[in-house]
């Protein structure tokens, strides 16, 4: 007969405990991997009384701590002329109220060497996104298996499926 | 009856519990004895004071005050026993005058006798406290009554029942607690990850579809009576950028705007193409700063 000493008992008990958390972090923690999605988007905006079309991708690269980045690639129409974009607008998560929604500040925008667009009209794109004091709220809304709603501070901004 | 002491109170309790009390009020009043089982082959009779060795079937007699003596130390169980406890009980109780040089010398007797029986270190010096009986080695006890009534349990073999219960008892307890513990943790653990897991839920807003087939849901409630305007407004940028809605996509919608005003404002249509799993592949969005009403 299989005798239960106490050290036994606790020491399975640790062992135990260990396996329950071990099993938690692997089930939950999945969720700290990075959030990447994609989604075409076409801005139509006025800028100055003038229409600016813009045609980009959008990929959006999230951390689980709400820090990422959205890169901006494609072209903009503004006044006859064609513009190419391709910037990065980085993020650090300044609070993140739970797995959908999060305050962001903008840690930068970096512009690429090919990206020819400037900046006053690729600042009308971010003013939707940021209106002012580069603080921005972000919530992101699961539509189904893996497309996501991303709603900024003014109104719903894209839709982008998750990769 | 047949017990495994830890205690010298474990003793009293285990006795009480098992409604042996009258059994040790038996004891008590001299219609009874003790005998005690030391390292298992080594027995210790209180009654005459003689210590037997199953084995080699030796008897010794210890004179009355090494009798008492190890009588006292076995009844402590396991604790440390002081000097002046065992001269109090031993010598001043009785009338006699003890001195720590009569405590060591038939200590000295008391261990020579165990250790020619092979028992060795059974009685331990702890320096300037007392004494205390070796824990490795083996000590029960036999409480024995001359009585009819009390034969079957007194005079009884070995019996680890009420042991093994014991031990049930407390492994039983343990689990309990264990499993306590692990409910907490549970809980502990469902409300940290609570947003995680209500984090894929969301309302369900109002969805319709076209007279094509292609499936529209709005991003936010309407009244019924904006639906006819909202239809005819996606079909329209529907048109415009060329979108080819049937049942293989869904169009995501919104505004957002005063209802007081003549126009959409900021207005999203997000055209998602959809496999056969109905999972979005790709979503092309249409965003207006001022979608005008036309």
């Amino acid at each position: 007969m299989i005798t239960f000493t106490r050290n036994k008992l606790i020491f399975g008990f640790f062992l135990l405990i260990t396996f329950v958390f071990s099993i938690s972090y692997y089930l939950f923690m999945g969720y700290e991997k990075p959030f990447v999605c994609n989604g075409f988007v076409r801005y139509e905006i006025d800028i100055r009384f003038k229409e600016a079309i813009f045609n980009v991708s959008q990929n959006v690269f999230l951390k689980g701590n709400g820090d990422g980045s959205i890169i901006f690639s494609g072209s903009v129409l503004y006044d006859k002329n064609n513009y190419k974009v391709n910037r990065r607008l980085s993020f650090s998560s300044k609070r993140k109220y739970d797995e959908s929604m999060m305050t962001n500040y903008v840690s930068g925008i970096h512009k690429s060497v090919s990206d020819s667009t400037p900046d006053y009209i690729f600042n009308a794109l971010i003013s939707e996104i940021i209106p002012a004091d580069n603080i921005f709220t972000l919530q992101i809304v699961p539509l189904d298996n893996n497309s996501y709603l991303f709603k900024g501070p003014l109104s719903n901004l894209f839709v982008c499926v998750e990769r | 009856m047949y017990q495994r002491i830890t205690k010298c109170n474990e003793i009293l309790s285990v006795l009480l519990k098992q409604n042996y009390a009258k059994l040790l009020e038996i004891v008590t009043n001299n219609e009874g004895h003790m005998i005690y089982i030391i390292d298992g082959n080594i027995s210790f009779d209180t009654n005459d004071y003689t210590i037997h060795h199953s084995d080699i079937n030796e008897i010794i007699k210890l004179t009355i005050p090494a009798g008492r003596l190890l009588e006292t130390l076995l009844g402590y169980g396991y604790g440390v026993i002081s000097r002046e406890y065992l001269l109090e009980f031993v010598w001043d109780r009785h009338g006699l005058r003890g001195s720590n040089n009569n405590l060591n010398q038939y200590l000295s007797i008391i261990r020579k006798i165990l250790a020619d029986f092979g028992c060795e270190s059974f009685i331990m010096t702890i320096p300037k406290i007392g004494v205390k009986l070796n824990e490795e080695v083996p000590l029960y006890i036999i409480i024995k009554s001359e009585g009819n009534v009390y034969n079957d349990i007194t005079l009884g073999l070995p019996n680890n029942k009420n042991e093994s219960d014991s031990s049930k008892k407390s492994i039983k307890g343990f689990i309990v607690k264990l499993v306590l513990m692990l409910m907490l943790i549970s809980i502990f653990l469902f409300f940290s990850f609570y947003n995680y897991l209500v984090a894929i839920k969301r309302d369900k807003n109002i969805s319709f579809e076209m007279s094509d087939g292609c499936n529209i849901e709005l991003l936010r409630g309407f009244s019924m009576a904006e639906i006819p305007g909202i239809k005819k407004q996606i079909t329209k940028i529907i048109k415009n950028n060329n979108f080819v809605c049937n049942t293989k996509s869904i169009i995501y919608f919104d505004y957002y705007t005063s209802s007081g005003t003549k126009d959409f404002g900021r207005t999203l249509l997000s055209f998602c193409s959809l496999d056969d799993n109905k999972k979005a592949t790709l979503c092309n969005n249409i965003y207006y700063d001022n979608w005008m009403l036309k």
